[in-house]
């Protein structure tokens, strides 16, 4: 693996992934430790990782990923909840499935709306924005990092900006006692 | 083509996702239908958008040295493992010597009965198997199953390693060999599917890519949350708890020796119902199976005898 130590060819990749964990995670401390976790793993890991076609970044990623996954479904079993993740999904795109419409917003200025829409989705649909939208990654490179196939990749990346944009329009349109009927806001 | 199709196609230009030819011939789409540009300028500002919130956030310095500190005591750690693992399976070896010469009388099996008090039924949630089962055969790079992932390794490696490490939750117990059905141990791990109990979680996966999975737990579980769950006899007197759940997915539960195995896989109950009957979690030449009822009564006559 070209000489070099673990150190050497996963720390460099440190800001992208905090910066990937503070956005899946309510708060820095939970990025922080979350990213530790993905280093700890990667590390363990790294004897059987070569270095493939994408590099070792979107292997952090998919280490963080699946980590931060592991990490909600045990908060979601010491609940007992009994709600499987399908149903999420599944409800996710009924909700999704109602707000076809034409929704046009201006975004500049509505950063701190965004991070709140952010923190609304659901883990699927976030990780995968964050993924397309922040580190210019290929579908394919997503599709690897999720394990899903491009196709999932392409329509719930779809689905995820719908619901976003859904989002958006709700908090401006409610902030200004206007509906938010899917038209131009600007 | 319909709406969403279009917007996928939309989307991937946008992305920079589009073969040269097709780009040509959405490009003059664009040309004409402002309704098609709006859409391509709406994905890239989103994208904007979500690049600025995301770059605010910035990792404090002392974050890179205390994961190179965990890494450095991990490092060492492990050099330091080898030597506790060796010495393990040394103890591992005298303890099956130890424990076949106590098989030769009948009154071990009462023995061993009463050995691990309290005894506890607790009911395990249907959902919370299947999120569990979701959750660890997606992860095709094993980054859930670090501490006792076994790779290539053999199923007899396997439970040597898990043995050595401590890590069945039962003494005796092994992960089952399913390669007679058609399933490869691809992972184990230490999952936790309800608090306060041991549970090793393993994941099998056949060539056409079914993942089953095998958890076994130090004390009896009960499945419980479903709305089809029955109770099925199997080989050897066995009592099953079987649950189908929407999605294609069965749920098999037995207990055995004061321990309780899971199976969990997409395929029909009944399928998985005869992948159970071949599951001889304490070996071949394992005792008569006594269910945890049975096991009571039992252990009673003997404190009265």
């Amino acid at each position: 693996m070209s000489g070099k130590s673990f150190e050497e060819i996963a720390l460099p990749h440190l800001d992208v992934l905090y910066r990937y964990a503070r956005r899946l995670t309510p708060d820095a401390h939970a990025a922080e430790d979350l990213v530790q976790d993905t280093y700890l793993k990667a590390y363990k890991a790294f004897g059987k990782f070569e270095l493939r076609e994408f590099g070792v970044r979107p292997w952090l990623l998919k280490i963080l990923h699946n980590t931060f996954l592991n990490g909600e479904a045990k908060k979601k079993h010491a609940a007992h909840s009994t709600e499987p993740q399908v149903l999420d999904t599944a409800r996710a795109a009924a909700e999704i499935g109602s707000v076809e419409g034409d929704l046009r917003i201006d975004l500049d200025g509505l950063d701190d709306e965004v991070k709140r829409a952010l923190e609304q989705l659901s883990p699927d649909f976030r990780s995968i924005l964050l993924l397309w939208a922040s580190m210019e990654l290929s579908y394919q490179e997503i599709a690897e990092i999720l394990s899903v196939p491009i196709g999932t990749v392409m329509s719930r990346l779809h689905r995820a900006r719908q619901q976003m944009m859904t989002l958006l329009a709700d908090y401006k349109f409610r902030g200004r006692g206007e509906p938010p009927n899917g038209r131009e806001a600007t | 083509m319909s709406r969403t199709q279009r917007s996928l196609q939309l989307a991937a230009y946008a992305d920079g996702e589009v073969a040269q030819a097709q780009r040509a011939a959405i490009e003059q789409e664009l040309a004409k239908s402002p309704v098609a540009l709006r859409e391509v300028e709406d994905i890239r500002a989103q994208r904007a958008a979500l690049h600025r919130v995301f770059i605010e956030a910035s990792p404090t310095a002392e974050l890179s040295e205390r994961i190179q500190a965990r890494i450095r005591e991990d490092r060492q750690r492990a050099s330091g493992r080898t030597w506790r693992i060796g010495l393990a399976s040394a103890f591992a070896a005298a303890a099956v010597i130890m424990m076949s010469v106590r098989l030769i009388g009948p009154e071990l099996w009462h023995q061993e009965l009463v050995s691990p008090p309290p005894l506890v039924a607790r009911a395990l949630a249907v959902d919370a198997v299947l999120g569990a089962h979701r959750v660890c055969s997606t992860l095709s790079d094993g980054t859930a199953h670090d501490e006792f992932r076994v790779g290539q390794k053999s199923i007899v490696e396997a439970n040597r390693i898990l043995k050595a490490l401590r890590a069945m939750p039962k003494e005796g117990a092994a992960l089952p060999d399913l390669s007679e059905s058609k399933y490869a141990l691809s992972s184990a791990c230490a999952c936790a599917l309800v608090s306060n109990c041991e549970v090793v979680h393993a994941t099998y996966n056949s060539a056409d890519g079914v993942t089953l999975s095998v958890w076994m737990s130090d004390r009896p579980l009960a499945l419980s949350g479903a709305s089809k769950l029955r109770r099925v006899s199997g080989e050897g007197g066995r009592v099953y708890q079987v649950a189908e759940v929407a999605g294609g997915y069965s749920i098999v539960q037995w207990d055995e020796r004061l321990a309780s195995v899971v199976l969990c896989g997409e395929m029909p109950a009944d399928q998985l119902l005869k992948i159970a009957d071949r599951i001889q979690p304490f070996g071949s030449a394992a005792r008569p199976t006594v269910g945890p009822r049975v096991a009571i009564v039992e252990m009673a006559l003997l404190r009265r005898s």
